[in-house]
């Protein structure tokens, strides 16, 4: 029998504390990933955790209206007298997770067209692609106005606006990219034993994806939270939550930029831009790191060649 | 030796710096006659093709040269030292005095230009006195030599079929008359009729331009019909050099005699061959000692810990020379015969045949 | 006990053509394949030999099913293969395919790759399958076997990505082994110890082989049958021997006089060969007429152009198509 049964078994702890090292070998290997993951990071941390830390409701009127920061309010207060910190913390938390939410549902449909289209072809492969090129044709935010103004108002709608303008673009390059996958040997051979397709779809081809799925949602995430800010900014989005978005809405709204309340448009606006900037930084860095020719080469001098002494 | 043209003396070729440096090709030397055709055999990652790329200096970062000298000597001029040209010099001796033909002609010809244009680029760079038709007529005439039709002349890569593409490819490196061409494994894209065409055609070109060749490939029943001289390559070091007839009647490396019988026979006799166990060595992580000793069906303890050199290994046969410990009277009394390695070969075979 | 004697795999008439350039009116095609018929024989082994173009991959891949013949008959077990679902036909044909380094999925591991088979099968299930792998790889002798499941393929060297193809198709228990030219990637010296893996596996589980190679060399040493194909026609055809050591047509006997074969050295009178024809294989769009290789044959006469020669029996059961042998007869 096989010897593997009487090795003791592996011990989680070191399973997990490998993961966390390649994890961290990752993020250290390249520069620009290590910054753009610090921001990316601080901003999860304040999304997961910040909101526990606020035990007074930011959306609550007080008295203490268009107060510059002091030390009893750290970014100042609104019109509203609501504490700007407050609302900032809350608003990273929404805005960072329905922006997840949608990245994550545009890059599911899309990867789900792109690849059933690309890899059964035909019939199938034409309707799809049609489908997908008519909302490549269409503008984005234009139609994401149209929806969000027609629909219920809601972060669902600012959501759903988005998710059916986006999702055409991640199925053209999975589609692209399972086209050329489809004739592999590895695909055909899996074909030829017998596989079930649904199987050779999902752990044949999908794997042999993922880092390109991995980079789009990266990439997805920050135009995401972009385009949720604008719909939201030009008040399309819920009035009763508070994100980064509608927070710029409310200092629009009240003339915060012509009475120069810079402390109520400035730390959204900022967040927006960091934020962005971050996961633009680790996307870099992905490509560098997937693609050597990006990286510099630190060519060295190549040894002194010994001088022709005989012939 | 006859007249030498090229020496390479203890070549030793890294990937990347320092303690990251992979060893691709270590202490190689040896000479190359004039109108010598030398093959070099050897397994993928045995480090012939660096080494050929090497000898024209040619290497790009990470690869580098650190240390050893290659030494071309020109017909009336003192010996210059390969690796120390640079720039013009370095641009002037390749092509001029040394041209490459390399497996895949498609990556070597510019697939947006036609051959003619080729052509042109190769003499306007080299011969700038030379008119467009003169550039014509001794274009016209290469390809001739070549085989290739002088209509192909206005003709793009990949209206070409491969063995014409290679064709092509030795054309433009005859070009300026080289005293060496280095060919890094041309004909391993090709059918083997393509193939053989072309070989008969390198033997005649060879017979009548008298110019010296390299020829790199990992077919060594190939270059026992073409070579003057074979060396063989393992880990990155020459293990066995020698005339192919000595080689073919006698390898002496265990290496060089499986590599020689793991081709089935085409005629004769059908029998039992058995290739070399194992895989060939990562260069990262090579053995200590031989590093051909894991796969060697005679190892003995001094391969373990030793490194063999190349040395003459019968004074019988003074120009053959052998790295292998098997040879060394201090450590085996009798060197072993070609039977005793068949037998070796053979009882390992049947050792593994045996299932678990 | 498996009937040695009896042909488990029969093609007849096997014809296959690609389309090409799907814009104009007149739709054109790629004559890949012209009228071959063979047989399989259990615990046999049957070479298709030819250079790039002469149609056997796509021989192989038809009988693979992974495409349909555009006409022909392939019968399995004395069933018409086109009658039996794909699953089963699956079941007892499998293929092995000319380059380890993209036949396995780089993104999963030998495991995942071995137990798929074995589940797709109904040889084993989901919770059991781990038990099976071990004893795969030794069968492929992969030890220990452990170190090699949890690895990915760009772990392994060429010859044991190759043994991990050969053991996924073993892992389905085939009867039939389809092997697109298995070893022409590998390393030299280990290819012929893939070769007598697969011997040893034919011998023991009377596997039938269709050995697709180039290597004529490698056909002599492997197969009891070699088929010779030129331009998507069978030209020769019979026991390996016969066929190597006394070829009848002038393509095998190109292809022979073209290999390379260091035992030419041993005899001092011998020279460099010159071949009797030149060129390549024609363009299989517009195919020449009659025989496919009059253009190159040195020894074409009219009817060659006309008409492809009918095959003309040898004694050994050795067969050839050729004009030239038919009216020397």
């Amino acid at each position: 029998m096989s010897p593997a049964k009487d090795l003791p078994k592996k011990i989680p702890f070191i399973q997990v504390g490998k993961t966390v090292l390649t994890i961290w070998k990752f993020i250290t290997s390249n520069i620009k990933v290590t910054i753009g993951s610090g921001i990316v990071g601080f901003f999860l941390l304040v999304a997961i955790f910040g909101p526990m830390f606020i035990h007074n409701n930011p959306a609550l009127y007080t008295r203490q209206i268009n107060l510059s920061p002091s030390w009893q309010h750290l970014l100042g207060t609104t019109t509203g007298g609501q504490d700007i910190l407050e609302q900032l913390i809350v608003g990273t938390s929404t805005s960072i997770f329905w922006g997840l939410g949608t990245t994550i549902a545009i890059e599911s449909l899309g990867a789900v067209i792109g690849i059933v289209g690309a890899y059964f072809g035909g019939w199938w492969d034409e309707l799809l692609t049609v489908l997908s090129n008519v909302f490549l044709v269409i503008p984005g935010l234009v139609l994401a106005i149209v929806l969000a103004a027609f629909l219920p108002r809601g972060s669902l709608t600012v959501s759903a606006a988005i998710f059916v303008t986006s999702w055409a673009y991640v199925a053209r390059s999975l589609r692209a990219q399972t086209l050329s996958l489809r004739s592999r040997d590895f695909i055909v051979a899996a074909r030829s034993m017998g596989e079930r397709t649904w199987r050779i779809l999902f752990f044949e081809i999908l794997p042999n994806e993922l880092p390109l799925v991995s980079a789009g949602i990266v990439n997805n995430f920050s135009n995401v939270i972009v385009a949720m800010a604008t719909l939201e900014f030009l008040g399309l989005g819920s009035l009763n939550t508070i994100s980064w978005g509608t927070m710029l809405y409310w200092a629009q709204v009240n003339a915060a930029l012509i009475v120069g309340q810079w402390w109520w448009f400035v730390p959204p606006g900022l967040c927006i831009a960091l934020f962005g900037a971050g996961l633009t930084l680790i996307n870099f860095g992905i490509d560098e790191i997937a693609d050597p020719r990006l990286r510099q080469f630190k060519s060295r001098k190549r040894k002194q060649l010994k001088k022709v002494t005989t012939i | 030796m006859s007249d030498p043209i090229l020496s390479v003396q203890h070549i030793s070729i890294d990937y990347g710096f320092d303690e990251d440096a992979t060893h691709a090709v270590t202490d190689v030397s040896f000479t190359l006659g004039r109108g010598e055709f030398l093959g070099l055999a050897g397994e993928s990652g045995c480090g012939k093709s660096t080494l050929a790329y090497g000898i024209a200096n040619i290497l790009r970062n990470p690869a580098n040269i650190v240390s050893g000298e290659i030494l071309y000597y020109g017909k009336n001029t003192p010996p210059t030292n390969i690796l120390a040209l640079s720039g013009a010099a370095l641009r002037a001796f390749r092509w001029n005095e040394l041209a490459i033909v390399f497996q895949s002609a498609m990556n070597a010809l510019n697939p947006v230009l036609s051959l003619r244009a080729q052509f042109r680029d190769i003499f306007t760079t080299h011969r700038p006195h030379m008119s467009r038709k003169d550039i014509d007529q001794r274009a016209v005439e290469l390809l001739q030599m070549v085989g290739i039709a002088p209509d192909r002349l206005h003709s793009f890569p990949h209206e070409l079929s491969g063995g014409m593409r290679q064709r092509a490819g030795i054309a433009l490196a005859l070009a300026l008359n080289p005293d060496i061409i280095i060919m890094d494994e041309p004909t391993t894209a090709l059918d083997v009729v393509a193939q053989r065409e072309i070989l008969s055609e390198m033997i005649r070109l060879r017979q009548n331009l008298q110019f010296s060749v390299i020829f790199i490939t990992h077919d060594l029943s190939l270059l026992l019909e073409l070579a003057d001289n074979v060396a063989i390559m393992y880990a990155g070091r020459i293990v066995e050099y020698g005339d192919r007839r000595n080689l073919y009647t006698h390898a002496r490396h265990p290496y060089s005699y499986g590599l020689l019988h793991s081709f089935p026979p085409l005629r004769g006799p059908a029998k039992k061959v058995f290739g070399i166990a194992g895989s060939p060595p990562d260069l990262r992580a090579l053995p200590q000692g031989c590093a051909f000793h894991p796969r060697c069906p005679m190892a003995f303890a001094a391969c373990q810990s030793a490194l063999p050199i190349l040395k003459t290994a019968d004074p019988a046969f003074p120009a053959q020379q052998t790295a292998c410990h098997l040879y060394d009277t201090a450590l085996r009394a009798t060197p072993p015969t070609e039977e005793d390695i068949a037998a070796a070969y053979a009882a390992n075979s049947q050792r593994r045949g045996m299932r678990v | 006990m498996k009937d040695v004697n009896t042909p488990i795999l029969t093609v007849q008439g096997l014809q296959k053509y690609f389309p090409v350039g799907q814009f104009g009116l007149r739709r054109r095609y790629l004559r890949a394949v012209e009228d071959v018929s063979f047989s399989l024989y259990p615990g046999k082994v049957t070479a298709l030999v030819g250079e790039s173009g002469s149609g056997k991959t796509t021989v192989a891949r038809v009988l693979a099913r992974i495409y349909d013949p555009t006409s022909g008959k392939i019968s399995l077990d004395g069933q018409d293969a086109g009658a039996i679902a794909p699953r089963a036909y699956r079941r007892k044909v499998q293929m092995i395919f000319q380059d380890p380094f993209s036949s396995l999925n780089p993104a999963t591991s030998i495991a995942y790759t071995l137990s798929r088979p074995l589940v797709a099968h109904g040889h084993a299930t989901f919770s059991n399958v781990h038990q099976f792998l071990p004893e795969l790889l030794q069968r492929v002798s992969l030890t220990p076997a452990e170190q090699f499941l949890k690895k990915h393929p760009h772990e392994l060297s060429g010859g044991q990505r190759q043994r991990v193809a050969i053991a996924r198709a073993l892992a389905v228990q085939p009867e039939i082994l389809l092997a697109d030219e298995p070893v022409s990637m590998l390393d030299v010296s280990i290819r012929l110890d893939i070769l007598n893996l697969m011997t040893q596996l034919k011998e023991e589980e009377k596997l039938a082989i269709l050995f697709i190679t180039h290597d004529i060399a490698s056909a002599r040493y492997f197969a009891e049958e070699t088929l010779v194909m030129y331009a998507g026609q069978m030209v020769e055809g019979g026991s390996s021997e016969e066929v190597t050591q006394q070829p009848k047509h002038p393509y095998t006997q190109l292809l022979l006089s073209a290999a390379p074969d260091p035992d030419r050295l041993a005899d001092p009178a011998a020279e460099i060969p010159v071949l009797p024809a030149r060129g390549e294989i024609p363009s299989l769009v517009n195919p020449p007429s009659g025989c496919r290789f009059h253009p190159r044959c040195p020894l074409a006469m009219d009817v060659c152009k006309e008409r492809f020669p009918q095959r003309t029996n040898l004694e050994n059961g050795h067969w050839v198509h050729c004009h030239h042998v038919q009216s020397a007869e």
